[in-house]
């Protein structure tokens, strides 16, 4: 299991003294779930280290700009999130894949409720690339990390009932697979 | 049974090693003295907006001076009197002329009297 550390265990505010070893311990408790998050999102191995590194750079050299300690987590994801739409920027300038939908009312139930079998994995996470890059995005954001709607809209920059309509429709197509009698 | 976020984690763990490194190469980076962007890379950097600016300049400078020139000869023309008068002013200027270039004496004035040994002999013959 990952060691969490708590947001407010984490040194935010040595590492904005400049502190290398507070910067160390931020970007080993976030280098996992910010491959994850990026690899999910660009399927490319050394795409997704060099946007993590870049990430990290950033972070270090623009700390001065984020307001709350405690969001640095969802501060570091915006980060990413800007680099990957970057990157698709650059491979298809028309394909960026950011969208506007109806906001739909939906309940967003917490993030430990999918439990998925063995036999399941493979198939989960083929239904997981099926969906759409907004949509992967949003449910990466909530469940690897456990953002709220709030900070899932501040890191995306779309609107918080966008973000709980992409999330409602996520979680039903991922729900949809699991409680499929398996063949 | 394991959680959306075990399953992912999981998933990537492998790739830690090159992580760390990426961790590493970055606190590197860090460590180094972030290049402070000279004058000269400044001005460079502004190259194309410089070139933009100064293109605009000079049409707006061609534009100006060109409706100077078009306003200036309208004016101008608007000026000239028509061609009787011209041609009237000219003779005279070109007598005034004539008049100051020729020398003192050069022509004698018409109705200057005779000299009075003139009369005398003239009356002699008589």
């Amino acid at each position: 299991m990952p060691v969490v550390i708590e947001h407010e265990q984490l040194p935010v505010r040595e590492a904005r003294a400049g502190d290398a070893g507070a910067w160390n311990i931020l970007f080993k408790r976030y280098q996992l779930p910010l491959y994850t998050y990026v690899f999910e999102l660009v399927h490319h191995e050394q795409t997704s280290l060099d946007i993590v590194q870049e990430c990290f750079i950033s972070a270090a050299r623009h700390i001065a700009s984020l307001r709350v300690d405690g969001k640095f987590g969802s501060w570091l994801f915006g980060i990413a999130h800007q680099k990957c739409v970057q990157h698709w920027r650059k491979r298809r300038p028309d394909s960026v894949p950011i969208e506007e939908e109806e906001d739909l009312v939906g309940d967003v139930a917490g993030p430990a409720e999918l439990l998925i079998s063995q036999e399941q994995e493979a198939e989960f996470l083929a239904a997981l690339d099926r969906l759409s890059p907004p949509h992967r995005e949003v449910l990466l954001l909530h469940f690897i990390e456990e953002f709220s709607i709030e900070e899932i809209a501040g890191i995306t920059g779309a609107r918080p009932g966008t973000i709980k309509s992409r999330l409602h429709y996520a979680k039903d197509a991922l729900r949809h697979l699991l409680t499929k009698p398996s063949e | 049974m394991k959680t959306f976020k075990e399953l992912l984690l999981e998933r990537h763990r492998g790739m830690e090693p090159k992580l760390d490194a990426a961790r590493k190469r970055a606190l590197a980076e860090l460590e180094q003295p972030e290049a402070k962007p000279s004058w000269r890379d400044f001005l460079i950097s502004l190259r194309w907006h410089l070139a933009g600016l100064s293109a605009v300049w000079l049409v707006f400078i061609v534009l100006t001076f060109d409706s100077h020139a078009e306003t200036t000869m309208v004016m101008a023309r608007d000026k000239i009197p028509p061609a009787p008068v011209l041609r009237a002013e000219w003779i005279e200027k070109r007598l005034e002329l004539m008049e100051l270039t020729q020398a003192p004496g050069e022509t004698e004035p018409a109705a200057l009297p005779p000299r009075r040994s003139e009369i005398l002999s003239r009356f002699e013959f008589v």
